[in-house]
């Protein structure tokens, strides 16, 4: 799948802001002046366009790993340690943020939230609590399966299982958010999520027995 | 510090962990979630004829907190009226388990499963009144 | 979000006048020093060749400490002056240390303020930063000692598993010995890089790094020069030293008779070693211990060693199959395991790490060095450049303590690095105008279980309800690992802020005196720095202006242009003096004569964006340097 990859943000090619440096005019999100050549700190945009991908879901590792790459090459913080202290400080700058986009895009979970939030359909957050009954009965019944579980095979088959339903409630998320259907996303999300905490505790299980 | 004696206590000895018939007539049953902390919580309520919530079980799988919560949720209700029942507030939760505010919305779980359960009882009593016809 | 910016003159060394820099791997047991050129790494070796230096310091009764291998012959026959694997104490609280006191074959002291240890050793006390130091000063002796110039800057590396208190007081240890540390780099991540450089490998790699005293996991994904560690684990008090001493305890147990001696303890243990890595190549053999003044010979054969090993090495498999499991890896898409750390040469290690991975381990690097070549590719990188970058990670959680005594995360393990993250959290009684933080790493759930690092107060806060208060706590951690913690009460306009840096509880005044002990030069050495600094900043300036003249010439009328011109050529002439009162004022002097220029090309630029151009479209048009 073939993703758009481009240098400047969506939008941030018309905004204007002083270049630090030579104090001239530098394009919105640019990671370095046009006339000078210097790294400019980090702007408002979102992770999406941190990475340069467009906003939505369908996006696959290697692209992201690779808009990841590509940007942390230019501006890691190694790369400015023979350069001046402002400089180096302003790629680190550059670098945590380009890190929080790729922590909140590399993950299929994480993404979703955040497109879903940004659209205006959050996820229930703290506090909040919900009560879709097939959803939280099939919870039930897989954590009750997996406090059953009583040998290391029965602990793998569980764990095995929800592998296996993530997959498909990922490909069923992709789905909603290609149709814009951002209730059922949030479902999707919803589920993956509590597939995720069940995977945990499996293998809290299992590293239990280990020991 | 740590996490209150009390919460240790109804963590280690839960009371009323268990499970009714989800079909029969005199038994309500609230089945809540926390997506955020990936907690579920099953809380059932039995009522007896005069109205009284006789018993009273739970299955939770989250935290020491909210095993904790749903475990004194059930030993509050028994013997208590619907209604009694409906008006817990999460804050008194909290509050008679010391729950440190990280661990507040463990207590909301438990409130919220409580008027879950009542509600669903109550939605089924048309029904049970018009198969004694 | 609040960053930490550099004091000045605590910088990495701009480029200007750069000296070589050096690679360091401060081991439990050995230390070695490497140094790369044009990406080609080589160890630094003694006249008899040998490269790793033991980690071992005797501190005779006048005169300097003796370090390496001269210090393991003192062991011998004056064990009490010996202070053998250090590293397992640097950083560490009395608390932390209890379960290997007698197993370390010195007396530890406790601290009263509650910080780190210190040792006692022929009638001196040291903390484990000053030997530490002694064991850099050696190594950064012997590299200038090869390459015939002084040496002041390195790359020193720790294990991944350390964390924030022991990291620091590496920093410091090396800043004692007059080493400025130009990054640290956890020790798996320097052997890929050695690795994968050497067999331009590509894919996952696992790296099970098994040292004197410590224990790392760490995949890494390597693709195209680019070295990612996906996840990190270990145990940092679990190495080849608890080898040596089961089989130490085995021998005693053996021999019976009377509580030995401290010494006899010393001696012991290195019979122990000698035991263990005879064994690697044969199946069995006979030594002898003297306790009491008398010898007692003691047998081992392979298969015992093994069983006296075995717990120790399977709680590393475990590790392995736990970071595996986390990070959601099979051993199956595993394409290599790089072996590091002498203990990796005992068979049943590597029988044990086939079986986890389900692949024979590489091990064609020596497994003693690898560490500190990768530290030196890493140090060329810094000072000269390279293609290649490391990304790391957060190998432990860091957060705050809540009320109850609970921990709440701010930064998960294994969090990509730099990272800067905030976290609000809001006062719980009516009016209350301070508050208390207490930043610990960890995974437990409660503080108890978590490591302290440091516990600071906000004070000023306005007096409001209970929960209207927004206390904003940013974790910042840069890129050698090292933590920052700020925090800020945004509510009302009035920002009260505090900025801490853990300490691992060496006294301030302590770490002063190492310091001024240890450079003669130390003010003449951050003058220096201060210079260079406004050098490179003056550079900037100027390089910027040219820029600016020739992306926009039109804009600078000819005798602006020329008042211009000739500041920029009297800055250029400080350039090669040294007073930097002087540079710094004609930078000034020069933005200053060029803040109109700069406001005319703002304007024109915003006069065409608002007419419908893009900035673009308008640098497309005006020929200039590019990025």
């Amino acid at each position: 799948m073939a993703t758009p990859f481009t240098d400047t943000a969506p939008g941030g090619a018309h905004s204007i802001r002083p270049c630090w440096s030579c104090r001239g005019p530098a394009a919105g999100d640019a990671a370095f002046c046009e006339t000078c050549g210097v790294i400019q700190p980090p702007g408002q945009e979102d992770h999406f366009a941190r990475l340069g991908l467009e906003r939505r879901f369908d996006l696959d590792a290697g692209t992201i790993d690779r808009a990841y790459f590509a940007r942390q090459r230019q501006v890691h913080p190694d790369r400015f340690a023979r350069r001046a202290p402002r400089e180096a400080a302003i790629a680190e700058s550059r670098s945590v943020s380009l890190n929080a986009a790729y922590q909140t895009l590399r993950d299929p979970l994480r993404r979703a939230t955040y497109l879903l939030e940004l659209a205006g359909h959050p996820i229930a957050g703290d506090g909040k609590t919900i009560a879709d009954p097939e959803l939280l009965a099939e919870v039930m019944e897989r954590r009750e399966a997996l406090a059953e579980a009583d040998s290391p095979e029965a602990v793998a088959a569980v764990a095995a299982d929800a592998r296996h339903e993530r997959v498909s409630a990922e490909a069923a998320l992709g789905a909603a958010f290609a149709a814009g259907d951002y209730p059922a996303a949030r479902r999707h999300a919803t589920r993956l999520r509590y597939l995720g905490r069940l995977a945990e505790e499996a293998r809290r299980r299992s590293a239990m027995r280990a020991a | 510090m740590a996490y209150s004696d009390k919460v240790v206590d109804h963590y280690e000895n839960p009371r009323n962990v268990g499970t009714l018939d989800k079909s029969a007539n005199d038994v309500g049953t609230g089945l809540v979630g926390a997506p955020a902390c990936g907690d579920v919580m099953k809380l059932q309520i039995k009522v007896g004829a005069g109205g009284l919530i006789e018993d009273a079980k739970f299955k939770t799988f989250g935290c020491g907190s909210a095993i904790a919560s749903s475990s004194l949720a059930t030993e509050w209700i028994k013997g208590k009226t619907l209604e009694e029942a409906a008006s817990i507030r999460n804050t008194e939760i909290a509050q008679h388990l010391s729950l440190p505010p990280v661990k507040i919305h463990c207590s909301v779980l438990a409130e919220d499963a409580i008027k879950a359960a009542v509600a669903d009882y109550r939605a089924k009593q048309p029904k049970a009144s018009e198969a004694a016809e | 979000m609040l960053l930490q910016i550099h004091e000045p003159g605590q910088t990495p060394q701009p480029h200007e006048e750069a000296g070589v820099a050096i690679g360091i791997d401060l081991g439990t047991t050995n230390s070695v020093v490497a140094v790369a050129t044009d990406g080609k790494a080589e160890v630094l070796r003694d006249a008899d060749g040998r490269g790793l230096v033991p980690s071992v310091v005797a501190y005779p009764d006048t005169g300097e400490p003796v370090v390496g291998e001269a210090a393991r012959r003192t062991l011998l026959d004056e064990p009490d002056r010996v202070v053998s694997s250090i590293k397992r104490l640097m950083g560490r609280g009395a608390k932390e240390v209890q379960a290997l006191a007698g197993t370390l074959p010195y007396r530890i002291v406790d601290e009263a303020s509650g910080g780190m240890v210190h040792i006692e050793v022929a009638g001196r006390r040291l903390s484990p930063v000053a030997v530490s130091a002694d064991i850099l000063r050696a190594l950064k002796a012997r590299a200038e000692a090869a390459l015939g110039r002084s040496v002041d800057r390195a790359v020193v590396t720790v294990p991944a598993y350390f964390d924030d208190a022991a990291r620091t007081a590496t920093r410091d240890a090396a800043r004692v010995a007059g080493l400025e540390v130009l990054r640290l780099v956890n020790e798996p991540t320097a052997a890929a890089l050695a690795y994968g450089l050497d067999r331009e490998a590509e894919g996952l790699y696992a790296v099970y790094d098994l040292g004197g005293g410590t224990f790392d996991l760490s995949i890494l994904r390597l693709e195209r020069g680019i070295f990612q560690v996906l996840a990190t684990g270990g145990d940092a008090a679990l190495g080849g030293d608890d080898f040596d001493h089961a089989v130490a305890e085995h021998f005693l147990a053996r021999i019976g008779g009377a509580a030995p001696t401290a010494g006899e303890v010393k001696l012991t243990l290195a019979t122990a070693r000698l035991a263990k890595e005879c064994l690697t190549s044969q199946e069995a053999g006979e030594w002898q211990v003297e306790l009491a003044n008398r010898r007692h010979p003691v047998r081992l054969d392979r298969p015992t060693l093994e069983g006296l090993i075995a717990p120790f090495v399977e709680r590393t498999t475990e590790i392995c199959r736990e970071v595996m499991a986390e990070a959601g890896i099979e051993p199956a898409e595993i394409a290599g395991v790089v072996l590091v750390g002498g203990a990796t040469r005992v068979p049943l290690v590597r029988r044990a790490v086939a079986s986890a991975f389900g692949r024979e381990p590489l091990a064609d690097i020596d497994p003693d060095e690898v560490v500190a070549l990768g530290a030196a590719l890493q140090a060329e990188a810094l000072t000269v450049g390279s293609d290649t970058l490391l990304l790391d990670v957060t190998p432990l959680s860091l957060g705050i303590e809540t009320m109850g005594g609970i921990v709440e995360k701010v930064i998960p393990r294994n969090t990509p690095i730099p990272v800067s993250r905030g976290q609000e959290f809001t006062t719980y009684q009516d009016g209350q105008d301070g508050m208390l933080f207490h930043v610990v790493q960890g995974e437990r759930e409660t503080v108890d279980g978590c490591r302290s690092l440091a516990r600071f107060e906000l004070q000023g806060i306005p007096p409001m309800t209970a929960g209207a208060a927004r206390v904003l706590v940013t974790f910042a951690v840069d890129a050698d690992g090292l933590l920052t913690v700020s925090a800020e009460e945004r509510t009302t306009g009035a920002r009260q802020r505090v900025e801490v840096r853990p300490s691992y509880g060496l006294a301030e005044e302590e770490m002063v005196r190492m310091l001024r002990e240890s450079m003669e030069h130390g003010a003449d050495d951050m003058q220096r720095r201060l210079l260079i600094e406004a050098r490179v900043e003056a550079r900037r300036v100027l390089l910027a202006l040219a820029a600016a003249r020739s992306a926009d010439p039109e804009l600078l009328p000819a005798d602006e242009g020329a008042a211009l011109g000739e500041q920029a050529v009297r800055l250029e002439a400080l350039l090669s003096g040294d007073d930097r009162d002087a540079i710094d004022g004609a930078v000034e002097e020069l933005e200053r004569r060029s803040q109109s220029f700069a406001q005319r090309r703002m304007d024109k630029a915003i006069r065409l964006a608002l007419a419908g151009r893009s900035i673009d479209e308008v640098a497309a048009e005006t020929p200039g340097p590019a990025a």
